[in-house]
């Protein structure tokens, strides 16, 4: 398969500030690829360097075979983006917006008034259509912004941070348009914080850290390497600590539990049960979130 | 910087900009016709009747018909001026609007051309506007007045050169800024009330003084120019104190004769910080 997106030691510095700090991946056509990692990771400013908003520093950037800072308008011509930081035109109707945008990529206005309608029923926002966007809530800003990255039928879209602030159902009316944009054949980019949504929509993912990339790899896959595949969590205590240095079994404390990654949970529980008498315990699947908090910590960024 | 010299990377799209803007302006029409309709009255009443009723009139010309070019042409200046700068300010700043077009195939110089674009078509809406009311008032004269509207964009271009400036002072928050070249346009105003009659060479007498003392101090100015500019009336001598309440200028003293004065009033307050009154007498 051909690569939509190929980066090569990319980098961004901002003054003496490295943004992007050398990160290679290559996307391919019809996944979806998404891009993980703490606040000020640099995954915002990797999604501005593709889609051609803000110039590299350095390194090697080609979407579609072209280089964004050589051909930015063919680049475009064919991307769809949801920046993080809604811009929704304030001097517009919902439709307004979408058929002000479309004529931005140059579509001829009888096709763009169609498309608009189609787009608002495609976010479910038909009822909204001559509702001026200052008066829309949140979810719904950010539902509007998805049909306006769809105007021009894109063939790559850019979603970052697409489901923030949405309601659960949003979230999943968003999740299905998704898929159904990539079985359409869209390739589709994204940033999220929501690992489950991550591991959810991903074909394949990185997740990345003060600049660099950290793995990458698919979703269930990276869980298995760097996790394990179950978890048992039992409450943090003397008692229950010492037991289990008895029985040599690793683990992970945080906060008031201790977590045991394990690949089988059934033996574990069974020698806590059998002779560390937990108060609480509790056995789960491993997630993209127990590797995400291994691999980027656990303090908080500023 | 190694774009600084190069050609920006213009295109035809800049006109999707100005058409948005268009769009806008129509969307909103009922508040856009206000502001040039009131203007004009304004002006007219204000200066034209107020400080008319002193002056009388120039030149065997009518006063009120004496300044009404003058009426449209810092309407056209202010108007490109907001539209470039407030205008853009917001849309940039405050709407994110720029951010949204240049995702699309619009470059930033596509967009920043159709916002120049659209300041120098909205100031010939304003004209356009504007000359009826003036008609109303048979304070121009047909078939020439027709031919401003035409000639609006370069008198256009001279805010819109400075927006570029003022641009990048935005950009670092020193919007204050904007209200120097505003005030300078109503210098323009105030300099084009006086009609010229020092000849070339001949140095102007200034009188200036204050409100509640008298009689006025004269002397002549360290200018000699043509017509003057001044900036800076303390730095130019032509207010030694620095903080006159009046000024006026002629040919001599006694005979108190107007004289062309481009006057930067916007300076002339910073500089002294108080806001000059213009006592005219024929
Ligand atoms: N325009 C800019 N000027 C200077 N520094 C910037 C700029 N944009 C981003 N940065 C810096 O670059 C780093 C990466 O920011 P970026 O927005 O890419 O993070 P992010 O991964 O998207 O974070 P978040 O999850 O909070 O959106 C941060 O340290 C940020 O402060
Ligand atoms: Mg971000």
């Amino acid at each position: 398969m051909t690569a939509i997106i190929d980066a090569q030691d990319l980098r961004k510095n901002f003054g003496d500030l490295v943004a992007v700090d050398g990160i290679s991946f290559s996307v391919k056509k019809g996944e979806i690829f998404g891009f993980l990692g703490p606040n000020g990771a640099g995954k915002t400013t990797t999604m501005k360097m593709i889609a051609c908003v803000s110039p590299r520093t350095s390194g090697i950037l080609s979407v579609f075979g072209m280089d964004p800072d050589m051909q930015p308008a063919d680049i475009k011509k064919r991307l769809g983006v949801v920046p993080q930081e809604t811009n929704l035109d304030p001097d517009f109707t919902c439709f307004g917006n979408l058929f002000t945008y479309s004529d931005y990529f140059d579509i001829p206005s009888n096709s763009a008034h169609k498309r608009s309608d189609e787009l608002l029923e495609f976010v479910q926002l038909q009822e909204k259509r001559n509702v001026e966007v200052e008066k829309l809530s949140g979810g719904m800003k950010r539902r509007l912004i998805l049909a306006r990255a769809l105007v021009n039928n894109p063939d790559l879209l850019i979603l970052d941070e697409p489901t923030i602030g949405l309601d659960p159902q949003a979230r999943h009316l968003i999740w299905e348009k998704l898929k159904t944009l990539q079985a359409q054949g869209n390739t589709i980019v994204l940033t999220t914080h929501y690992l489950d949504e991550a591991a959810r929509l991903c074909n394949r993912l990185v997740i990345m850290d003060k600049g660099k990339i950290l793995v990458k790899g698919a979703p269930a896959e990276l869980v298995k390497q760097y996790v394990g595949e179950e978890i048992v969590e039992v409450e943090n205590s003397t008692e229950v600590l010492s037991c289990l240095a008895v029985h040599n079994i690793p683990h992970e404390i945080t906060g008031d539990t201790v977590q045991i990654a394990t690949g089988s949970s059934r033996e574990i529980a069974k020698i806590l049960l059998d002779s560390c008498q937990p108060k609480k315990m509790l056995t789960r699947l491993a997630t993209l979130e127990d590797v995400f908090l291994k691999l980027t910590g656990r303090t908080l960024r500023d | 910087m190694p774009h600084l010299f190069s050609l920006p990377g213009l295109s035809r799209r800049a006109w999707k900009v100005w058409h948005r803007n268009l769009t806008v302006f129509i969307r909103t029409w009922h508040v856009n016709f206000f502001p040039p309709l009131v203007e004009a009255l304004l002006y007219l009443f204000a200066i034209g009747m107020g400080i008319g009723t002193y002056v009388k009139e120039i030149d065997g010309i009518p006063y009120v018909n004496f300044i009404a070019p003058a009426i449209l042409a810092i309407a056209v200046m202010n108007s490109a001026f907001f539209e470039c700068t407030y205008g853009s300010y917001v849309r940039m700043y405050y709407q994110k609007s720029f951010d949204a077009m240049i995702a699309t195939p619009l470059s930033i110089e596509d967009v920043i051309a159709g916002e120049m674009l659209w300041g120098a078509t909205r100031s010939v809406i304003y004209v356009i506007i504007m000359l009826p009311v003036l008609a109303v008032f048979g304070v121009i004269s047909f078939p020439f007045a027709l031919l401003s509207p035409p000639r609006v964009p370069g008198r256009a271009d001279v805010c819109r050169y400075s927006d570029v400036f003022y641009r990048d002072f935005t950009r670092h928050r020193h919007a204050k800024l904007s209200l120097v070249p505003v005030h300078h346009t109503d210098g323009t105003l105030l300099g084009n009330i006086f009609p010229a009659h020092t000849a070339p060479g001949q140095s102007p007498v200034f009188c200036t003084g204050h409100l509640t003392s008298h009689p006025p101090r004269c002397h002549h100015a360290d200018v000699h120019a043509p017509f003057v500019f001044i900036d800076d009336p303390a730095a130019s001598g032509v207010d030694p104190d620095g903080n006159c309440d009046f000024l006026y200028c002629g040919n001599k003293p006694d005979e108190k004769k107007t004289d062309r004065v481009i006057f930067n009033y916007g300076s002339f307050s910073a500089h002294t910080g108080i806001h000059p009154q213009f006592s005219v007498s024929s």
